[in-house]
């Protein structure tokens, strides 16, 4: 028998696992476990029930439209308002400018 | 039948509430007057209104800084003009109607201008104190009558410095056309 041979002999022996093998192997495989139930998977399985916070974000959205709406409306009847109170103001301001013009006249007419 | 009544009086009330936080009233018969006018002006702003308005005015442009400064303390501003394309649409009624509610207490008159063409303007000022607590200007043409009722503390001058501005013509330059102001027919 060659020097190889006895190598390849030696090597491809049957060996008897160490004593601690399947107390290893367990410990894998629970740490596998409790990885799963962290982290990703917990996420996962949240959003598996995700369809039970469907009315809420309706709701939330119903809300919020009904916020938005509110506001263009408030900026329509604001900006609504502010023409009437500028054309308001032109009315007011033009016929107290006719008043004093009239006023001014007659000072002038009895002046002369 | 007493209980029939309540809600007649509670109406009552609450105009009548309206009426006097408005200080003066405008009648019913004047807003009917749209109807034969060829152009109108139709403005109402109650205190709350003039406070959203004030809140949509610029900051950047001068006139609607004053006219926020104006408004302020304004209670109501309200405005009735018509312009018709004939004379005589308007009965001298129509005018009295408000007229009388300016004899009352606190109002008087400071401008009377009546001239032969017709053309009568009258401004009305109402005290509180020291204070001028309200302002009506009545512009009575042939053509044209114009009311304007502004509720609440008012400087007359303040409105006099929107000459030249905002199409008002400066003080002394040729008549305003009121016409180029009206919102709605």
């Amino acid at each position: 028998m060659t020097r190889f041979e006895e190598q390849l002999k030696q090597a491809l022996a049957r060996q008897d696992p160490s004593e601690d093998f399947n107390a290893r192997v367990l410990a894998a495989v629970e740490e596998c476990r409790v990885r799963r139930s962290t982290g990703a998977w917990r996420w996962r399985a949240r959003w598996a029930h995700s369809w039970q916070l469907a009315p809420a974000l309706a709701a939330l959205l119903a809300l919020s439209l009904g916020a938005i709406y509110q506001q263009h409306q408030r900026i329509a009847r604001g900006e609504a308002a502010k023409e009437k109170l500028l054309v308001a103001m032109r009315v007011a301001g033009a016929k107290l400018h006719e008043a004093r013009d009239r006023v001014s006249k007659v000072e002038a007419m009895e002046v002369q | 039948m007493m209980g029939q009544n309540i809600p007649r009086v509670l109406i009552a009330l609450a105009f009548s509430a309206v009426l006097s936080a408005q200080g003066i009233n405008i009648p019913h018969n004047l807003d009917k007057l749209a109807e034969r006018a060829t152009e109108s002006v139709d403005v109402t702003l109650d205190a709350p209104l003039l406070q959203l308005a004030s809140e949509f005015l610029s900051k950047d442009n001068a006139d609607e800084v004053k006219v926020k400064k104006i408004v302020s303390k304004l209670k109501g501003v309200y405005v009735r003009s018509f312009e018709f394309d004939k004379e005589g649409q308007y009965s001298m009624s129509d005018v009295e109607a408000i007229r009388s509610q300016l004899k009352a207490p606190g109002w008087s008159r400071i401008v009377s201008v009546k001239s032969i063409k017709g053309e009568n303007s009258e401004v009305y000022l109402k005290r509180d104190g020291n204070q001028v607590a309200g302002l009506v200007v009545l512009s009575a043409e042939p053509k044209e009558l114009t009311v304007v009722n502004i509720d609440g503390p008012i400087d007359p001058e303040q409105l006099s410095e929107l000459s030249g501005h905002m199409g008002i013509p400066s003080f002394g330059r040729s008549k305003p056309k009121t016409g180029n102001t009206t919102a709605s027919k």
